[in-house]
């Protein structure tokens, strides 16, 4: 008697065991956390030394449509946090605090500011196709069948997630450079700029802010002084 | 001789042969791969993930043609700081490549039919790619056309008689495209149907 063999459900079973467009996504919400640094180039920063850095973290509204929103969603529990970290990290490079900045004029200013804004996303669930009670018109059995059995459609539907959005902004400026005369607005010339953006939830806030902090240091090796 | 003349010949083989001997062959097969060049210096990572369909019909003796139908994910987190002109983003990326090979193909097969067979092969034509990366709330995603051929070995082990075994090695390589190529091996294991002496 020839044996039977079983191949084809197990590997009907490995396809729909590995079968994923996109497997290996996000596992931890540190995983979302984003620094982004920029500079001008055109800048030689050994040739600074002194710096100072404004004792608060300003809340900045960026969504003119909702003012308010930033101080609703930001708290100051980990403001001393970031500007010890932001403090530490600059002074690693080897710049120095200028003690007397009303007599002295430091070489840069180091601003800290937050955004935070409220994102919705959609996401679908349960929407495969079965072989079942169609119900009169409806999704199943097409326009004509009337009650019966027919293709259908499970209960399913889509559904809604609201998150948090914050980004720490630490601006690096040069206060002996003149403002752009070309723009309207009073601005001060930006010698670098870290973005360290994530989601305002989970646990382990704290270690997340100071292990992002120090990380647009240490994806800024050109701030280093002298 | 240009490229749709070099997919026309295998084509043309099939349909005027194949029908013709009423001997098919339809192989599933499931298989890990690597890449390299191009492809791994953006993912660097072995996939699981890889499922193929031959279809074949035999047109000599110990000579097939026919198509092939690939699916292959990979994947990769990367973390680490990559530059954009002026700017640094830091931060975990999640790459993929979803690759669909479809090719013409041609095998051709040592040893008696029935028995242990090996054989050698190849395949040509088209390449889709799907490219994401995902870093952050960001997502970069694009999809790419190649041209595409895939050399391959492999051997065909009896299993009853109008199903065998298979598995092969073969190496999938598309030409550039968008400025990049993408290429990989794989090995393979799958089953086999056939209707006659393959």
């Amino acid at each position: 008697m020839e044996k039977k063999w079983s191949v084809l459900p197990v590997l009907a079973g490995a396809v729909l065991l590995f079968a994923s467009c996109y497997p290996g996504e996000v596992t931890s919400i540190a995983q979302i956390d984003v620094v982004i640094t920029t500079h001008d180039d055109t800048v030689n920063f050994q040739s600074f030394s002194t710096y100072l850095l404004l004792d608060s973290v300003v809340h900045i509204d960026f969504d003119t449509l909702n003012p308010g929103v930033a101080d609703s969603l930001l708290d100051r529990s980990n403001d001393a946090l970031i500007l010890a970290e932001v403090r530490d990290g600059i002074e690693a490079l080897g710049y120095i605090l200028e003690m007397n900045p009303e007599t002295t004029q430091p070489d840069v200013v180091l601003l800290v500011g937050a955004i935070a804004v409220q994102k919705e996303a959609y996401f679908s669930y349960g929407w495969y196709p079965y072989y079942g009670w169609g119900g009169w018109g409806g999704w199943g059995g097409g326009c004509c069948y009337g009650p019966g059995w027919g293709w259908g459609y499970p209960s399913g539907g889509v559904g809604s997630v609201t998150y948090d959005v914050g980004t720490l902004v630490i601006t690096m400026l040069d206060p002996d450079r003149p403002s752009n005369p070309d723009t309207e607005v009073d601005t001060a010339p930006v010698l670098w700029l870290a973005a360290i953006n994530g989601i305002l939830a989970g646990s382990g806030q704290a270690a997340r802010l100071t292990n992002l902090i120090r990380q647009a240091y240490d994806q800024s090796p050109y701030l280093i002084t002298n | 001789m240009n490229k749709r003349a070099l997919l026309a010949i295998p084509l043309a083989l099939l349909i005027s042969n194949g029908a013709q001997a009423q001997e098919w062959y339809w192989g599933l097969s499931y298989g890990v791969a690597s890449t390299t060049s191009d492809t791994k210096d953006f993912i660097d990572d072995t996939s699981w993930r890889n499922w193929g369909l031959d279809i074949l019909a035999q047109v000599k003796p110990n000579t097939a043609v026919g198509v092939y139908f690939g699916w292959n994910v990979f994947n990769d987190i990367e973390t680490g700081v990559t530059q954009l002109d002026n700017v640094d983003v830091g931060g975990t990326q999640f790459r993929y490549i979803n690759s669909f090979p479809m090719l013409v193909t041609v095998r051709q097969f040592m040893g008696d039919p029935g028995g242990l067979r090996f054989f050698v092969g190849g395949g040509l034509g088209a390449q889709y790619d799907k490219n994401r990366v995902d870093v952050g709330q960001w997502r970069i995603e694009d999809d790419q056309w190649h041209f595409a051929v895939a050399p391959e070995i492999g051997v065909i082990l009896p299993l009853q008689s109008d199903a065998k075994w298979f598995v092969n090695a073969k190496y999938d390589y598309a030409f550039k495209a968008a400025g990049r190529t993408r290429s990989y091996f794989q090995l393979n294991i799958g089953v086999a149907w056939q209707t006659g002496g393959f």
